[in-house]
């Protein structure tokens, strides 16, 4: 790894991780405020994420397995704030109420 | 059971857990061996009596260290049992000091000084330290380093002298040659390969 | 109020008095990169780092005691058992901290025998409290697994919260016994070292911060038990999951075999994963009360808690937790920048939630809120985060011109030490320290005086 592109992938994984804990909490804030900007928000956010991943792929040198973890995991993480929301509004309807 | 039943969770977290803490349990058992003195990735003490390099090995792609033909320190063959009691001096004194809390080894540590993982390695052992002391070899230039290291600074952050004997300053030495000889999976890259 | 809860508001004041002395050693260690010539022969960098970093352990460590010995007994609607004890054990837990500190100030180090180890410094990362301390720290958390587990039992009655809690202390004190031993092989003696470090941080500190974090949320937030009960289940699975193999990120370069590049790298990356789930469950509760607490600082604590833990260890983490950066990164300033942020994230922010917590429940008062809070909370987290922002840019500069560069030799690292970025991270961090420094000051002051100036029975305002 050349020292620039050390600090070019670094980079990008922090960007990744930042923008997927984006669209998370964005999104779980979008539905517990009913706000469609908010949403939308949230799903740039995730095509954030997708950049960051395919940035990741196609431009550092780190290994093909690495590569392939962390574009797989961008992809599944779509999933996984809308269902992590149904679960926790399932979970809270017996007993608290939500707006 | 649901996934909304605390039960359902229960479960997961204690078999996630117990599955994890199994496999850890069977890694270690095989890292030990690997790690032990003498084993695949760690030379035995006696090492010291040999010469140790370090190079980039092509097929596993990564810096390894080299064992080389004899080499004896402070001109000494020692025995198996004489460089484990000296080596384990050497740890002794490398915790008796904090040597950790200004250091790193295998870059765990503190920052403040150089990585001592391949120390033995430095060219400025040869570069500063063996004209600076005026010693004929590089142990001898580190033993008095060691023991005086405020007397040879190379710049403005210094060592303070520790109030080490020659016994400790030989025992570290010793410590540092065979730490240089530990497999580490290529860190640090490039040591002394490279002129900043 | 209960005795135990007295002796949790003990706890509360002897860790904010050591969070001080930890900000007092962090400020003079920083001082040393800028003014190395500093306090030569007289105390040197590797002392006042000592002192730095097990205040540190110590003060996180008995505000969560403390948090535990304050919730329980509302818990169990019990007096703790053997609370006397408890009680004694603290003013020695005290008396046996200020007598190594006096030990490391003025005697720092011994000569090269197991005197040394028992008595003066054992020289190893975070545990270099000599052994006869290091065995009264198993005695005093024994005696807390006792208190923990005993009034359970006294009461024949568990929950969900307790369970994990009992079954966490097991591993928890168990991992501190690697304090003990003087293995001559650096290998195997970091191999164990990391079970403690890493275990403690990612491991069992996660779920007792979780646990307390529970008690929290139902204290409040409101939050039913079977919710929190549910989530902390789920963050056990997850953060347990992740980070017991995650433990293989610092397997990489010590001599372990190969193959921990390839399962450290993989688990540790899952490790951000459970801090992000605790995100959005404060987002959700946070929504579903309205944002309306009667607890203002505490209610800000908790979420900076949560995203802290989120950013500081997962964000940070996983920047630099691939083997293929972490060859460079390792052992850098960039090293200090996640351990800053995530300590403060993890640990500090929740254990400051808790003193207000308890500091409003002491003293009656329905609404806690005011100025005075919010000044020591923004001066805080802008001075960590400027600190870490200072250390990342530093951090960044060492592993370009150091390592990946110059190669981690003595001339590769004074070089990139001499490196303009290198240097002005370090300003930025001591600058920034102040101002942590400054927060500290008013962060204690309003827990002294909030209660004071805030009138006993008001109507919290409406949520905006
Ligand atoms: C107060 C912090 C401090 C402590 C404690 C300390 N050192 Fe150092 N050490 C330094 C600094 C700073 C340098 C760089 C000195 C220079 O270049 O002038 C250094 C340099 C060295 C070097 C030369 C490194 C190289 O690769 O060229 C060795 C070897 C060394 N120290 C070993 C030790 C040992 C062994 C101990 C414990 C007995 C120890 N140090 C304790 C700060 C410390
Ligand atoms: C005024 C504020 C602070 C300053 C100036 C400061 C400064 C420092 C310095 C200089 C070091 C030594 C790093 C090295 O070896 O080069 C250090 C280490 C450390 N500090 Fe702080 N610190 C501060 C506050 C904190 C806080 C609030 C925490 C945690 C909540 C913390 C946790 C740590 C940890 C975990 C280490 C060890 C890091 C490592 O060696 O990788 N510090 N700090
Ligand atoms: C509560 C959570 C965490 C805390 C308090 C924490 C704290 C720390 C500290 C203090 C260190 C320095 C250890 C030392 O050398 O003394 C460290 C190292 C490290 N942490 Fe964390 N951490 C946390 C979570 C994480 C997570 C989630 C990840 C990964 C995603 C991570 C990845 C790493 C890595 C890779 C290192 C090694 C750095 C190096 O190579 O020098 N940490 N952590
Ligand atoms: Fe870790």
């Amino acid at each position: 790894m050349t020292p620039a592109a050390l600090l070019y992938s670094a980079g990008l994984m922090g960007c990744l991780a930042l923008a997927g804990g984006g669209y998370g909490g964005l999104y779980t804030w979008s539905r517990m405020r009913l706000n469609a900007g908010l949403r939308y928000t949230a799903f740039v956010c995730y095509g954030l994420v997708l950049l960051f991943a395919v940035l990741i792929a196609a431009s550092t040198p780190l290994a093909p397995v690495w590569k392939t973890l962390v574009v797989a995991s961008a992809l599944i993480y779509a999933l996984v704030p809308p269902l992590t929301w149904r679960f926790l509004v399932k979970m809270h309807e017996p007993g608290e109420q939500h707006p | 059971m649901s996934i909304q039943e605390p039960g359902f969770w229960r479960a997961g977290a204690i078999s996630t857990t117990a599955v994890m803490i199994v496999v850890l349990i069977f890694l270690s058992i095989d890292s030990i061996q690997v790690i032990s003195a003498g084993g695949a990735n760690v030379p035995r003490y006696d090492v010291i009596n040999q010469q140790i390099g370090y190079r980039y090995d092509w097929t596993r792609r990564m810096d390894v260290p080299v064992i080389g033909g004899p080499e004896p320190l402070f001109g000494t063959v020692y025995s198996e049992t004489g460089a484990q009691a000296l080596i384990a001096k050497g740890k002794l004194v490398i915790q008796s000091r904090a040597c950790m809390d200004c250091h790193t080894f295998f870059g765990n540590g503190a920052y403040y000084g150089p990585d001592l993982t391949k120390s033995w390695l430095d060219p400025a052992w040869s570069q500063i330290w063996m004209p600076a002391t005026g010693a004929k070899t590089r142990e001898d230039a580190m033993v008095m380093f060691l023991m005086n290291p405020d007397r040879y600074p190379t710049w403005t952050r210094q060592m303070p002298n520790l109030q080490l004997t020659r016994e400790e300053a030989q025992a570290a030495v010793a410590y540092l040659k065979w730490m240089a000889s530990v497999d580490t999976n290529g860190f640090p890259a490039n040591f002394g390969m490279k002129q900043p | 109020m209960y005795r135990s809860q007295k002796l949790a508001l003990h706890y509360f004041a002897a860790a904010v008095i050591f969070f001080g002395v930890m900000t007092l050693f962090g400020l003079l260690s920083a001082l040393y990169y800028l003014y190395p010539s500093m306090l030569f022969h007289t105390f040197d960098f590797q002392m006042s780092k000592i002192m730095h970093i097990d205040t540190l352990v110590i003060w996180l460590l008995m505000g969560m005691l403390g948090a535990v010995y304050w919730f329980l007994p509302k818990e169990l609607g019990r007096e703790v058992k053997g609370i006397w004890l408890a009680e004694i054990l603290f003013w020695v837990f005290c008396a046996a901290v200020v007598v190594v500190a006096l030990v490391f100030l003025f005697v720092q180090y011994g000569s090269s025998d197991q005197f040394s180890m028992w008595f003066i410094n054992q020289g190893r990362k975070y545990v270099e409290a000599p052994r006869w301390a290091a065995i009264g720290i198993v005695i005093v958390m024994l005696v807390f697994a006792y208190n923990v587990i005993g009034t359970a039992i006294a009461t024949r009655r568990m929950t969900g919260i307790l369970w994990v809690l009992c079954i966490d202390l097991v591993p928890l004190c168990l991992v501190y016994l690697d304090a003990f031993p003087q293995f001559t092989n650096m290998s195997v003696d970091l191999y164990w070292w990391w079970w403690l470090v890493h275990m403690w941080v990612e491991g069992t500190w996660e779920v007792l911060i979780g646990c307390i974090m529970a008690w929290m949320l139902m204290e409040v937030a409101g939050t039913s038990r079977r919710i929190v009960e549910t989530w902390l289940y789920i963050e056990v699975m997850l953060v347990l999951g992740a980070g017991i193999l995650g433990l293989g990120h610092h397997y990489f370069w010590i001599g372990t075999p190969q193959y921990w590049l390839s399962i450290g790298g993989f688990f540790s990356a899952l490790e951000p994963l459970p801090l992000l789930g605790m995100v959005v469950h404060a987002i959700y509760d946070a929504g579903t009360h309205h944002l309306k607490t009667t607890n203002q600082p505490g209610f800000y604590w908790i979420t900076a808690e949560a995203f802290g833990n989120f950013i500081g260890a997962g964000v940070w983490g996983f920047m630099m937790t691939l083997p293929q950066i972490n060859l460079f990164s390792h052992g850098t300033q960039w090293t200090v920048s996640h351990g800053h942020f995530a300590f403060w994230g993890a640990y500090a922010c929740g254990v400051i939630a808790v003193l207000y917590v308890a500091k409003q429940k002491t003293s009656g008062i329905d609404y806690l809120s005011g100025r005075a809070w919010k000044w020591g909370f923004g001066l805080l987290n802008f001075g960590m985060l400027g600190m870490v922002m200072g250390l990342l840019l530093a951090g960044m500069a060492q592993a370009f011109y150091g390592r990946a560069m110059g190669g981690s030799t003595l001339m590769a690292f004074t070089q990139s030490s001499e490196n303009p970025w290198f240097v002005s991270g370090m300003w930025a961090r001591t600058g920034f320290g102040v101002v942590f420094a400054l927060g500290y000051i008013v962060l204690v002051y309003d827990l002294v005086t909030a209660t004071r100036r805030m009138p006993k029975a008001v109507a919290p305002p409406e949520p905006a």
